[in-house]
């Protein structure tokens, strides 16, 4: 017998009366290009943001006049909410992508949009070294949006506030309730964002003008550095990414804002709030301390046993940076996608991989498994080990640091480890589907598979504006699932069910 | 009283700023020191 329950006309209303006003506030975030674009009288490009503007702002709009609704949501309506909230948004996103005529199709376009809003950087642009000035702001403002959480901004700006924003916020993966109002930790998020905007701007800008830009030049790279590298994107005006300054402090401020990035806004909380004590105890700075360390060493083994480089400059500026894109999910690269595959040797891949799927820290704009289901993972594993060896009357218990000290409980460990798994299971189906096409071997399909669905972005070469339609609304599902981590895109799939085959309401 | 409080909070938040670069600088100079090692007893 079924038990579910058919969703009404009303749960719908709800749902699209807040999917209008995402839409609105995308809308609002597409005008700043087109704006750009009339002053730098890039007019094919202005005519593309005011359509796509002009589209999303007449749907929220109308979601807004019909459908307007003072109903509580419930965590299941959230979760929609979410799942769909970043599909439509990709989707409308990506109009005036396509409008602007530099992706081979829609479904380019989309992949873009998506690519940006989940802050992967993964591109299948055409000829990006010539794209208008305003094309290339809007990927990396995009990348903004998506990774301070287009929901965020926008029931920050139009909400009424309460309690009901909170399972809009949980669904986004980012459980961390830093402050006990949402609106005031929407703040505090734009106010640790703000501050590195400036500071991270300001280096970036001072170390380009040193590499010998002009100061239009370094003001336009230095902002659309900050937005790709500070919200772990890693989208990047030139094809060539990092290597086309050839400055080590470029690169140095980029390091250092990728890891700011991928630090959870619970820590920066923290340090704001005079505690840095709690950087150093918290279970998942410790997990990534622990893989990352490990990692570098076996990047470092990797690269000097296959000969790649040999002093100390190239070792650190190459592999060190590459292994920080990849924990802090950003995807800047330092050397050309095929070295990976002829130059790298085997070991040193296979760790960026491994770093990739790992990913950086709950709670902030990067991807991958995260830290904490890592640590809580091997901590699930310590703990049935000391049940197996101590006395069956025994009483174990594991705890944690994360905050506070935490026991650590089934309902824990189950959720981390079944994210893992899925996530695990994401990155081999990615590779077999890429396998199918025949054209590439399991070392590209899994290393590319694992960057978009860690949504990271350092590609081997698999994902350009030629590859094959299948393979790109795969990665592009990839992105999605990876961004959401599953749970709010297993609560659409089960609603949509229950639309199909559920109980109607008593 | 307000004028003060939000001083302190500034002062917190500025040195949380810069603790957050200095742990960056940190883990860059580990990351150089653990290449600079590598390099040295691997060639």
């Amino acid at each position: 017998v079924s038990i579910i329950l058919r969703p009404g006309a009303d749960d719908l209303r709800l749902i699209g009366f807040y999917l209008g006003k995402v839409l609105l506030g995308l809308g609002l975030v597409m005008l700043v290009p087109a704006v750009v674009a009339l002053g730098m009288q890039e007019w094919n490009s202005a005519s593309a943001f005011v359509i796509g503007a002009s589209l999303a702002i007449a749907a929220g709009a109308a979601s807004d006049a019909r459908l307007a609704t003072r109903r509580p949501l419930t965590w299941a309506h959230g979760m929609v909410i979410v799942a769909l909230a970043w599909l439509v948004g990709a989707i409308f996103a990506a109009i005036p992508m396509y409008l602007s005529g530099r992706f081979s199709d829609p479904l380019g376009a989309l992949f873009e949009a998506m690519s940006a809003l989940t802050t992967t950087g993964m591109s299948v642009i055409h000829d990006l070294d010539h794209t208008p000035v305003s094309e290339d702001f809007y990927r990396h403002l995009l990348q903004f949006a998506g990774g301070q959480g287009i929901v965020i901004v926008v029931l920050s700006l139009f909400a009424a506030g309460g309690a009901r924003i909170a399972t809009l916020y949980a669904a986004e993966a980012r459980e961390e309730r830093i402050l006990p109002n949402f609106i005031r930790t929407a703040r505090f998020i734009f106010l640790v964002a703000g501050t590195f905007l400036v500071l991270g701007t300001a280096a970036l800008y001072v170390s380009l003008l040193v590499a010998g830009f002009t100061p239009t030049r370094a003001f336009y790279h230095a902002i659309n550095l900050f937005f790709a590298s500070f919200d772990t994107g890693g989208f990047s005006v030139m094809q060539s990414s990092m290597m086309y300054y050839h400055s080590i402090s470029v690169e140095i401020v980029v390091m250092l804002l990728m890891l700011a990035g991928t630090m959870s806004f619970g820590l920066h909380f923290a340090l704001w709030n005079g505690n840095p004590r709690e950087v150093f105890r918290h279970i998942e700075t410790r997990t990534l301390a622990v893989t990352s360390s490990l990692l570098f060493l076996g990047v470092c083994f990797g690269l000097l046993r296959a000969g790649t480089y040999d002093g100390v400059e190239a070792v650190f500026r190459k592999g060190f940076f590459t292994l920080v894109s990849a924990v802090s999910s950003t995807g800047h690269q330092v050397n050309a996608g095929e070295t990976f595959l002829t130059d790298w040797g085997t070991l040193a891949p296979a760790a960026i991989v491994a770093a990739m799927a790992i990913g950086g820290m709950a709670s902030s704009t990067s991807g991958g498994i995260k830290g904490i289901r890592v640590g809580l993972a091997f901590k699930t594993l310590v703990h049935d080990i000391r049940r197996l060896l101590l006395p069956e009357a025994a009483l174990v218990v594991t705890t944690y640091h994360a905050g506070k000290r935490r026991i650590l409980r089934d309902e824990v460990s189950r959720a981390a480890t079944t994210v893992l798994l899925l996530f695990v299971v994401t990155y081999l189906v990615g590779a077999v589907v890429g396998l199918a096409y025949g054209e590439f071997d399991i070392t590209q399909t899994l290393f590319e598979s694992v960057s978009v669905g860690s949504n990271i972005g350092i590609s081997i070469g698999v994902v350009s504006p030629e590859m094959p339609d299948g393979l790109m609304l795969v990665y592009t599902i990839q992105m999605w699932l990876g961004r959401l981590e599953y749970v709010a895109v297993f609560a659409l799939v089960g609603y949509l069910i229950s639309l199909a085959r559920g109980r109607a309401k008593a | 009283v307000n004028d003060e409080r939000r001083e302190s909070r500034l002062r917190q938040g500025a040195q949380g700023t810069l603790f957050m670069i200095g742990l960056g600088l940190a883990i860059c100079l580990a990351g150089l020191l653990v290449a600079a090692l590598m390099v040295r007893v691997m060639t």
